[in-house]
């Protein structure tokens, strides 16, 4: 069950780091995918217009795409692979071994989109138009497929479908989110990309305020398709388990804030480019356009944090849960205990240890991974005050009074020694001198 | 052992054979890039220093443009390797990731600041720059260097971590943070045989820039490059034999067996770095010579090959009284791997075509303005 050593990150937990880095990576390529899409259509139309300020400004647009997306990019996505494989090891290890030719696919095109990428920047005026132009459509296309791909896996997570019944990787791939999760994506992209190409252009002296405004007005018509956010959100959202809809429906109030921020904060930048940008043909500055782009960078965060928020208490729905304890290892576990299947545990460790070492094994086992000691999410502070009984009374219940959090395993002695432990971590206030202050404060206040 | 985790339950996607010769060819083909981007930054250096000379400087600029995308083929064709081996070692490379977690995880930083910092020196300024001070240029250059080699330094100890199961313990141990330096008597030997023939490849493709058309002085650009290859070669040759000795007294044993798996594997290594020696010395005489540079080339890239397929009957040696790869149960997804195989071949089809327009488009043209090209 726990077989891996578990990774420690002081403060901020291991989950955190995969959060911090997917977040920034998923902004980074959603940009490159929808960076093709404008680069293709751009050129296209720049050529058969003979828009010469058009032209000018993809070859910079082009350069950028290099600078964030090639380099940034690429770097980050990697350090998704290798965050996950520290922070989720057993999920990593489930997900390589059911869809590593998925990835192989992915692969292939994040190559090609690599080779056309590089290709596309150092041949501008050194090939043919006709063959230039090519090049950005492999580039567009290899970078969504990339993305289509992805989608599959992404949305698996949450959504596995029949797979769970019939363990059939096409059945996992094709599950019920996939294709909402690709329109998603694809708006998201295009959207990150038209602001940031209005943010770039106003960043260049050399184009006059008329150029600008037909840049702009141009990259602008890559942003009405936000206005469909909503039905396709909707349709997501049909398809997501019953449990993970509840959470969004006000059963857990972040999630649902969140999800109707992201919604609404697209809709309203797709609304805002085809009234303001597209019809009235205006321009704006860059001042608006970073805010405009500040407001899709935080939809997408905030639709990012719905996504991982809603697949509470596991990371491959109905199989895994989060504290990478398999569903059907919850009966071995309360029989055989927790500490007898974590090896890694159990080093240095007494064949009898006494009960508030055992307790911490049973913390670090279990619950260290979204609630760091001293750190972000701090159960200390979510459980002071708490007399004994309840305390008890609400580990034993965990996964029906929180839903959203894995069932407490273990043996009785090992559940026992957990409570003593948190206690003891209450009575201790050596181990957080200001986590009661910092509590005391906070109900001061709210009174 | 009681700390190695079983393999995964859901067994293989395919047959063990195909993902080994996916993951050592993909493997290959990211050791060359590496090499040039790992040998090459050290040669940088050393150019940097006598760029007053006419052919120095061009072949400095050269090796700079080829850089970042040396650079971004290594991530690339680094991906899918690792894709391969979580699949066939999961439980020993991811475990090796834990115990050297910050390490790990931190070699990523320093690859993305390494990578801009390449972007940085490649950048056209003007000659007021302060970037073009060249005691501000050989920080750069320096720092670029000592990035990429504890980069491959701790890609070395991550290799020698997942095939030493008996150091977990302790390294582990050390620090929840994760420690990288698991006494082993096989990293710093296994570090610099990689580091030196990183060096050696590197030369070779020094010997292909040096010779781009339009050089000036194309055979002492080129045989500058020789002469770092063949110094590391006849360097790689120490460094194979001390390599080789920190390996446990039964496994060499079994090395110098040619009945043995492991032994035919080393007989033809060998048998591929003679004729590349020999190459390298040759070319030293006409370092200008078209069919030797293709003959070394392909030689070269068929010693990385070689290397790489030794390196892995290495690790099943040394995994093999704890795993064997027969273990596992194989579960073929023949559908996705043919979705795959067919996308693949498209794929260099595809890559194919843009190195043909690249060749002829940069052959035939110097800077044109967009208004020629309608």
């Amino acid at each position: 069950m726990w077989e891996y050593p578990t990774w420690e990150v002081p403060g901020l937990g291991s989950g955190m780091v995969i959060g911090l880095i997917a977040t920034v990576h998923v902004l980074v390529a959603h940009f490159s995918v929808g960076a093709g899409v404008i680069l293709a259509i751009g050129e296209t139309t720049a050529r058969r217009n003979k828009d010469l300020s058009l032209l000018a400004f993809l070859k910079i647009f082009s350069k950028w795409l290099l600078l964030i997306g090639f380099v940034f990019g690429a770097v980050s996505g990697v350090a998704i692979w290798f965050s996950i494989s520290l922070a989720a090891t057993r999920a990593t290890s489930m997900l390589i071994h059911t869809f590593v030719w998925f990835w192989a696919i992915e692969w292939v095109f994040f190559l090609v989109e690599i080779v056309a990428g590089y290709a596309y920047y150092s041949s501008w005026g050194r090939v043919p138009a006709r063959h230039h132009l090519v090049l950005a459509w492999i580039y567009a296309s290899a970078a969504w497929m990339s993305l289509f791909v992805i989608s599959g896996i992404l949305s698996f997570m949450l959504s596995p479908g029949k797979w769970l019944e019939t363990g059939n990787v096409w059945d996992g791939f094709l599950n019920p989110t996939f294709l909402p999760t690709v329109f998603l994506r694809t708006l998201s992209s295009l959207g990150l990309a038209s602001l940031s190409a209005m943010v770039i252009v106003n960043l260049y002296s050399k184009f006059s305020r008329d150029e600008r405004t037909r840049i702009i007005n141009f990259a602008a018509q890559f942003l009405w398709p936000l206005v469909l956010m909503l039905p396709v959100a909707y349709w997501y959202f049909e398809g997501i388990p019953s449990f993970a809809k509840t959470l969004i429906q006000g059963g857990a109030a972040a999630m649902t804030l969140f999800f109707l921020f992201g919604i609404a904060a697209s809709t309203l930048v797709g609304v805002y480019a085809y009234f303001g940008l597209i019809r009235a043909k205006r321009y704006i500055n860059l001042e608006t356009a970073l805010l405009l782009l500040s407001i899709a960078v935080i939809a997408t965060v905030s639709m990012e944090f719905v996504r991982e928020g809603i697949r509470k208490p596991y990371i491959i729905y109905d199989r895994l849960y989060a504290n990478n304890l398999a569903v059907d290892e919850v009966e071995r576990a309360n029989s055989e205990g927790v500490l007898a299947s974590a090896p890694w545990k159990r080093i240095g460790l007494p064949e009898h240890p006494d009960p508030h070492l055992l307790g911490e094994k049973m913390y670090e086992i279990q619950c260290s991974g979204c609630h760091v000691m001293n750190g972000f999410n701090d159960v200390g502070l979510l459980i002071d005050g708490w007399p004994k009984e309840m305390l008890a009374y609400n580990l034993d219940r965990l996964h029906q009074l929180k839903p959203f959090m894995p069932p407490l395993v273990g043996t009785e002695e090992e559940r026992r020694a957990l409570v003593i432990y948190l206690m003891n971590l209450q009575d201790n206030e050596g181990a957080n001198p200001d986590r009661k202050e910092v509590a005391r404060d906070g109900i001061d206040s709210q009174s | 052992m009681e700390l190695i985790p079983n393999p995964d339950s859901l067994g293989l996607p395919g047959p063990v054979w195909f993902l080994l010769l996916l993951h050592e060819t993909t493997q290959t083909i990211h050791f060359v890039f590496m090499n040039f981007v790992l040998g090459g930054s050290w040669f940088l250096l050393w150019l940097h220093f006598g760029r007053k000379v006419d052919w120095k400087e061009q072949l400095y600029q050269r090796c700079l443009s080829v850089m970042p995308i040396a650079l971004s083929m290594t991530i690339t064709f680094g991906i899918a390797p690792l894709l391969f081996v979580q699949t066939l070692y999961g439980q020993f490379f991811y475990t090796a990731n834990v115990i050297m977690g910050g390490f790990w995880l931190g070699l990523l930083a320093i690859l993305v600041v390494a990578f801009y910092l390449v972007y940085v020196l490649k950048a056209k300024r003007g000659s007021d720059d302060r970037y073009s001070s060249p005691s501000i240029r050989f920080v750069l250059h320096l720092v670029i260097a000592l990035g990429f080699t504890i980069i491959a330094f701790l890609h070395t100890a991550n290799g020698v971590l997942t095939v030493s199961p008996h150091l977990w313990e302790s390294a582990y141990s050390d620090s929840l943070w994760g420690t990288l330096f698991g006494k082993s008597d096989l990293l710093v030997p296994r570090f610099l045989h990689n580091l030196v023939g990183a060096l050696g490849i590197a030369g070779i493709w020094i010997v292909w820039i040096g010779n781009y058309r339009g050089s000036l002085n194309p055979s002492e650009q080129a045989r500058s490059g020789v002469l770092l290859s063949a110094g590391a070669t006849m360097l790689q040759m120490v460094l194979g034999f001390w390599y080789l000795s920190a390996l446990p007294s039964e496994m060499v044993k079994t090395i110098m067996r040619v009945d043995s798996s492991l032994g035919w594997h080393f007989a033809g290594s060998i048998a591929v770095a003679i004729p590349f020696v020999v190459c390298v010395i040759a070319l030293t005489a006409v370092p200008c010579h078209r069919g030797l540079r293709w003959l070394t080339s392909t030689i070269g890239s068929l010693l990385v090959f070689g290397m790489v397929t030794f390196s892995g009957k290495v690790r099943e040696a040394l995994l093999v009284e704890h795993f064997d790869l027969s273990q596992w149960t194989v579960n073929t997804q023949s559908g996705p791997i043919l979705v795959f195989l067919t996308l693949f071949s498209l794929g260099l089809v595809c890559i194919g075509w843009i190195a043909w327009i690249l060749w002829n488009g940069f052959a035939e043209s110097s800077e044109v303005t967009e208004e020629s090209l309608y």
